[in-house]
């Protein structure tokens, strides 16, 4: 398709977060200023590299639409003057006038044309108030001009229908012109026709479309492998990073001293990936001394970049290995008193008392699923000591897993160990060691209430203190585990440890337990399930991630049933009964009339036996009896009876049923 | 062979061309060169400022008694900093590579983000970490803020991190082995004993007590020059306030929370500076 307009900022390293972010913005600004404008175009195209934010528009219109604007004057019956002072205001004759009613009473109307614009100008006069308007996390200004950017602009490609449009922006003059690859001569590009644009670019190493540079990356990793019969370990962060670094992706490899495997895997892992933005290999599940990174440049030397890579690597690879001698220095025991001096959450007290709560916790939940883990009671306080390691200062993402680490080198069972290891991870694979389930659970339960003491706004953007990863987590440990837990209960308890440690806590646990309930109601609707289904098992007095996951299961299935559709019909006369029947009394067996009443007070006292709501759904022989109680009770029985006491029993035990249905399952948001 | 002396200067002798003052080291002990008053009391207010000057840094928990090959607790940058930025920097920066035998166009140079915030002058920039193959050999910043005040106009900071840049020139794995000369002078030889014994210093032998009511008393004097107006005695006192804080850092004695405390209380008496200055 035809590119009418094309708008190219070119200037010095966008960071590549800011690249996605700047493509967004400015297709949604300018969007916008074509639509109030009134500018006919038929799509948008964004792109963006390293060093370079592109939009291109195609079949767009030279001039604006004519559009009519209708201005309100006075009522028809107004006098005179009035008249005279609208006309006058807008220089307009009488015979322009037109009536228009507004809500019954009828008005003089001016229909005022405007004019069709020149969309030349108008993007003239706009598109530096647009730049201007694009939002970024954060923005910079250079020299000495009063612009923002996301880094300093070194030229602005501005072309409309073969033309140039001239703007200031940033101390830049909007030209004809853009620039080839930074790093290979950044060769002046003059742009003749916007449709070679793309090639033009290319030609000078540049690839604009991030698919693009994506396979290329991707295609030189996977010949590498097949070469080898490795396999890349996947991570989508670091792609995601790497694409955007450079304009002109060249994959290069390098390799390391085989004596580094004495690190930690995950050590060297992380180092690669982390403060070297390197790819690395499995062989035969075990991790390659190969590695690949993305160069700005692909020339006959570049045996010089990657002995250069492959020295940086071996000197962090060093430096990992003095943390790890420094750090083994003290135990993981002789840590635990430093904790002390390291505050959890403002207010929340500090890692040593969060240790000792966790413990606890675990403890807790250990008692109530009945298993034996107080073989492990010595080392629970041990959980969070490598927080003070060097090791964990320099890789805070570690934290955890060096724990781990240093455990099992310190020879501590192997359920410790790992529970340690894994207690931070927000994807947790099912697991038979309950110790590392029971961990993972209690660290974040403790940190979620740590969060919420400290009084820390929870915004709705992005998950800063990883709060709302962490819930979920909990959730998915709860229920791929089958791990049948009242969250409340565990809160309650936890809450009780905070004060037994002098910690004051101003938080309602009720808030605590309305984020998780939105988390999971999110959980179930990503995974398929309808909000109103979600919200009828998500019951107040509980918090049982894997009950309400099953009950919900159930009830999808119930509802679909042919004894489910009939029993919903019932339920519905039941609450809009009820809805005019609220009162809060004792029933009386000895003044019921007639046996509908009876048996349907026997149903309320067989549905207190159901302590979950699938149970309930499941038992079909009570479920149409229920039924047809009830219709038989609606269709026989007057509520509204004339003797008041008759009445008055009635509706207690409507009401009665009611609740105790409602225990169960809210069925009033699936009949609404 | 480029030695590490002529790294120093053949970088003073571009940037001076480039109409850089040659200045010479400031003679206190700081963990960067961004605290030298010469980069950031000279950030702020309008008139143009444009030099370059090597500064020795200290920053004591780095320290690894010689042992580590690319870790130190003292060593050296290189300062450039210009006001305002100019409009073709990275060019600069490039063309200055070339002068130390690192020619871009043979080289995988790199920008990546890196933002620049110091909790204790209150300044923060946004730039990127240069990159040369994979190794970090210069920071480049473009300051926003110092002592919580914005920078009108902006200043460009680039810092090379010397002995990281020799070892690359040098093509070394060692900083204990770079040439400082060409009559066989290693750095080693200046500089081993010294990392030694102040990795014992930093680590093990620095007085908490003395250090402690050192700081109070940089403290104090600072609040005082304040009031008297003199705003480069006053700034210079938040340097020995925050050398000091570094040793305390080093020394264990500091807990988080109180680490953020001391923050604070140096960053309070910075901004009292900077406010000054900015009156003027």
């Amino acid at each position: 398709m035809m590119t009418d307009f094309l708008l190219e900022i070119y200037g010095e390293e966008i960071p590549s977060w800011a690249q996605r972010n700047a493509e967004k913005e400015l297709k949604v600004l300018i969007e916008e200023f074509l639509v109030v404008n009134k500018i006919i175009y038929s799509k948008i195209e964004v792109n963006s590299s390293s060093r370079r934010v592109s939009l291109s528009i195609s079949q767009i219109k030279k001039e604006t639409l004519e559009s009519v604007v209708h201005i309100r004057g006075p009522r028809v019956d107004a006098n005179e003057n009035a008249l005279k002072g609208f006309l006058n205001k807008n220089n307009s004759k009488f015979e322009d006038l037109i009536k228009k009613k507004v809500k019954n009473k009828e008005y003089l109307f001016l229909a005022i044309k405007s004019p069709k614009l020149k969309v030349e100008k108008t993007l003239q006069q706009n598109l530096p108030i647009i730049l201007s308007k694009v939002k970024w996390k954060k923005s910079m200004r250079w020299n000495n001009f009063d612009e923002k950017w996301i880094r300093p602009i070194k030229s602005i490609l501005c072309i409309f229908h073969n033309k140039k449009i001239v703007f200031k922006y940033g101390g830049v003059t909007s030209s004809n012109f853009s620039f080839g690859n930074y790093h290979y001569g950044e060769k002046k590009i003059i742009i003749k026709n916007t449709k070679n644009y793309e090639k033009d670019l290319e030609k000078n190493r540049v690839i604009l479309s991030r698919v693009k540079r994506e396979n290329m990356i991707s295609k030189k990793l996977q010949s590498f492998c097949k070469l080898n019969g490795s396999e890349l370990i996947e991570n989508k962060d670091l792609f995601e990073r790497v694409v955007d670094s450079v304009e002109y992706p060249n994959v290069l490899f390098g390799t390391f001293s085989k004596k580094y495997f004495d690190l930690p895997d995950f050590l060297l892992k992380s180092v690669m990936f982390e403060k070297q933005d390197y790819f690395c290999f499995l062989k035969n599940k075990s991790l390659l001394n190969f590695f690949a990174f993305i160069s700005s440049k692909d020339i006959a030397k570049k045996k010089n970049i990657i002995k250069g890579n492959e020295n940086v690597l071996k000197a962090r690879f060093s430096d990992a290995k003095f943390f790890i001698r420094e750090d083994r220095k003290k135990k993981l025991e002789e840590r635990i008193i430093d904790l002390k001096e390291i505050i959890f959450f403002r207010g929340a007290g500090n890692l040593y008392q969060r240790a000792e709560r966790i413990k606890k916790t675990i403890l807790f939940i250990s008692n109530k699923m009945n298993l034996d883990l107080e073989k492990f009671y010595e080392y629970l306080n041990l959980s969070n000591a490598d927080l003070t390691c060097e090791l964990v200062k320099e890789f805070p993402s570690l934290q955890g897993k060096v724990g781990g680490y240093y455990a099992s080198q310190e020879n501590l069972p192997e359920e410790v160990y790992e529970a340690f290891f894994s207690q931070y991870n927000l994807d947790f694979p099912k697991s038979d060691n309950y110790l590392s389930l029971l961990m993972s659970i209690s660290q974040k339960v403790d940190g979620i209430l740590g969060f919420f003491i400290s009084n820390e706004k929870l915004s709705g953007a992005g998950d800063p203190f990883g709060v709302r990863r962490s819930a979920l987590s909990i959730i998915k440990i709860c229920i791929d585990n089958s791990l049948n837990l009242d969250l409340i209960e565990i809160f309650e308890f936890l809450k009780k440890k905070f004060v037994e440690q002098n910690i004051s806590l101003k938080v309602n646990l009720d808030d605590v337990i309305d984020y998780f309930r939105k988390r999971i109601l999110i959980l179930f609707t990503d995974m398929g399930y309808k909000n109103e289904e979600v919200q009828s098992v998500l019951s107040k007095n509980k918090f049982n991630p894997l009950q309400l996951f099953n009950d919900l299961k159930v009830l999808k299935k119930f509802i679909l049933s042919d004894n489910g559709k009939d029993f919903l019909k019932a339920i519905k006369r039941l609450i809009s009964i009820n809805e005019n029947s609220k009162v809060q009394l004792d029933i009386n067996v000895n003044i019921f009339q007639s046996k509908e009443e009876v048996n349907l007070y026997k149903c309320s006292q067989h549905l207190i036996k159901y302590e979950q709501g699938h149970d309930f759904l499941e038992d079909k022989n009570f479920i149409k009896l229920f039924t047809k109680s009830l219709n038989q009770f609606f269709d026989k029985v007057k509520v509204n009876s004339d003797d008041e006491k008759l009445k008055e029993n009635r509706k207690a035990l409507i009401s009665f049923l009611y609740e105790k249905v409602n225990d169960i399952y809210k069925f009033e948001s699936l009949i609404k | 062979m480029l030695t590490f002396q002529q790294i120093i200067s053949n970088l003073q002798n571009y940037w001076s061309k480039k109409g850089c003052l040659v200045i010479q080291s400031y003679d206190m002990e700081m963990g960067a060169a961004t605290f030298n008053p010469f980069t950031s009391l000279k950030a702020l207010g309008k008139s143009p400022w444009n030099a370059v000057f090597t500064q020795p840094c200290r920053r004591p928990s780095d320290g690894r008694y010689g042992e580590n090959p690319n870790r130190l607790q003292h060593y050296y940058q290189l300062q450039v900093i210009m006001k305002p930025s100019p409009t073709n920097s990275q060019d600069l920066y490039l063309e200055s590579l070339k002068e130390i035998k690192i020619n871009p166009d043979e080289n995988d140079i790199k920008f990546i983000e890196d933002d620049w915030e110091s909790p204790t002058l209150g300044a923060s920039g946004l730039g990127w970490e240069v990159q040369c193959n994979g190794m970090e050999i210069s920071q480049f910043t473009y300051f926003q803020q110092v002592g919580g005040i914005e920078c009108k106009p902006v200043s460009l900071e680039i810092t090379y991190g010397l002995e990281r840049l020799a070892t690359y020139v040098q093509k070394i794995d060692n900083i204990y082995d770079i040439k400082w000369d060409k009559n066989g002078t290693t750095y080693g030889d200046i500089f081993l004993r010294n990392e030694k014994e102040q990795s014992d210093y930093n680590f093990n032998y620095a007085s908490p007590d003395h250090l402690f009511s050192s700081f109070n008393d940089y403290e104090k004097t600072t609040k005082k020059l304040i009031e008297k107006k003199l705003v480069i005695p006053a700034y210079e006192q938040c340097i020995k306030a925050s050398h000091c804080f570094n040793l305390l850092d080093s020394r264990g004695v500091i807990s988080a929370k109180e680490r953020q405390a001391f923050i604070l209380r140096i960053r309070t008496l910075v901004y009292n500076c900077c406010s000054l200055l900015n009156d003027d």
